[in-house]
């Protein structure tokens, strides 16, 4: 396909053409005997993104569900022990409560998968982070590795190990970026939230995360 | 929720209104299909699974265009993970279902997306090439976008490059021969 034909492809996503405009390009993009393997492939694309926004999303759920299962255990024992309430307030910090707003596992978008066993991406696509803990290569060198170890550890809530492998990846790694934002999460996590605030503040405006990061401050101040 | 909203939610753009839409979705039939799994020799494990590969196929046959109304929304989503069920205790535990077929949606015709086969797929693609067009045609960030959060150099860097990723995927599917209707799988049984 040519460049201009490229153009017309992406042309069909745009949601304000009508039906007529975009039949008209299809109907000329039809002509080119690949157009169905370029069709295949930004279905493929779209279908893959879908797969793993839905993983997420279930093991958010999976965890919510659990926290409220765990609420109302407190609950109950709150009525039962009579425990004041001032015990309890501690119990419930704020940072902990910030970080299960705002963590979200970082997507698998890895594909050169040489130097990981499969299973560790079956397991993580699946949010079954406990199964992609035990298929993982446990001590790297690999930047890419240690990333995904810290994610996969702050989703099982092993906070300090977390910050452990997030702590090995290069200075010059091309996860820096992404790095303060977990290390910031895992630290709320773990309770540290000053910790957290040292990292929220050296996400900068260009960073994908910085809106977050600005409004986590506010809430901590 | 209208069949009409959840459909456009499920096939937005947006984000929000995707997780909206598969929210709803969680909330009204994960009960059913807990209920149909538990029932016929599966696990909460399984349940978890088969809502999600569901989801999956129900995105699938909706950006596809694939789903006629001819049912509701709800029966057509609950047929398609009733028979990924049913097709998956066959491949693993024979005859464990005999006397119960696939389930017909009335004129609806259920396929399944083959996400394995796609996820292989997607597996040749370099990362940072995936990234790129993840970027693009499912979140749909614009190239400016897309040129900030992943650091290029520059917008036409940026556009060659997006050309040449997705010129290289499709190349790897007209390999295979896989056009767009050879990602599903229809069970023939499963229709009217």
């Amino acid at each position: 396909m040519k460049k201009e034909e490229l153009k017309k492809l992406d042309l069909l996503l745009d949601e304000s053409l009508s039906s007529e405009e975009k039949q008209r390009i299809l109907d000329d993009l039809k002509t080119n005997s690949s157009y169905d393997f370029y069709e295949a492939a930004v279905f493929a694309l779209k279908v893959e993104g879908f797969k793993k926004e839905v993983a997420a999303l279930r093991y958010r759920k999976k965890k919510r569900g659990k926290l409220f299962r765990y609420a109302i255990a407190a609950s109950i024992t709150f009525c039962l022990l009579s425990v004041s309430f001032s015990l309890f307030r501690h119990a419930t910090p704020s940072s902990k409560e910030l970080f299960q707003t705002y963590f979200e596992p970082y997507p698998n978008v890895i594909s050169t998968r040489g130097e990981t066993p499969s299973d560790y991406w079956n397991h993580y696509d699946n949010g079954d982070f406990k199964g992609a803990y035990e298929a993982f290569p446990q001590h790297s060198e690999n930047d890419t590795i240690n990333f995904y170890l810290g994610i996969t550890l702050i989703s099982l809530n092993r906070f300090d190990e977390a910050i452990g492998a997030l702590n090995r990846l290069d200075e010059t790694s091309r996860y820096q970026e992404l790095k303060n934002w977990y290390m910031a999460l895992a630290h709320l996590g773990a309770d540290q939230s000053q910790e957290a605030v040292e990292f929220l503040k050296m996400i900068t405006p260009n960073d994908r995360n910085y809106e977050k990061s600005q409004k986590i401050l506010k809430e901590i101040k | 929720m209208e069949d009409q909203k959840i459909i456009e939610g499920i096939t937005s753009n947006n984000h929000k209104s995707r997780n909206e839409a598969v929210s709803y979705l969680y909330e009204e039939y994960l009960g059913t299909v807990k209920k149909y799994v538990l029932a016929n020799s599966g696990n909460m494990q399984d349940v978890e699974d088969i809502f999600q590969d569901g989801l999956v196929s129900l995105y699938a046959n909706l950006v596809a265009k694939r789903f006629q109304q001819k049912s509701s929304l709800g029966t057509y989503f609950i047929s398609i993970c009733k028979n990924l069920w049913l097709m998956h205790i066959r491949k693993t535990k024979s005859n464990a279902l005999s006397s119960e077929g696939l389930i017909s949606t009335h004129d609806e015709v259920v396929s399944f997306i083959k996400t394995e086969l796609i996820h292989e797929i997607m597996k040749e693609l370099k990362e940072d090439c995936y990234v790129i067009l993840h970027d693009f045609y499912f979140k749909r960030k614009n190239l400016s976008e897309i040129q900030r959060i992943r650091s290029i150099s520059s917008k036409q860097v940026l556009k060659n490059k997006k050309g040449r990723c997705l010129r290289y995927l499709s190349r790897i599917l007209e390999k295979r021969k896989i056009r767009l209707e050879n990602l599903f799988e229809t069970n023939e049984k499963g229709g009217a």
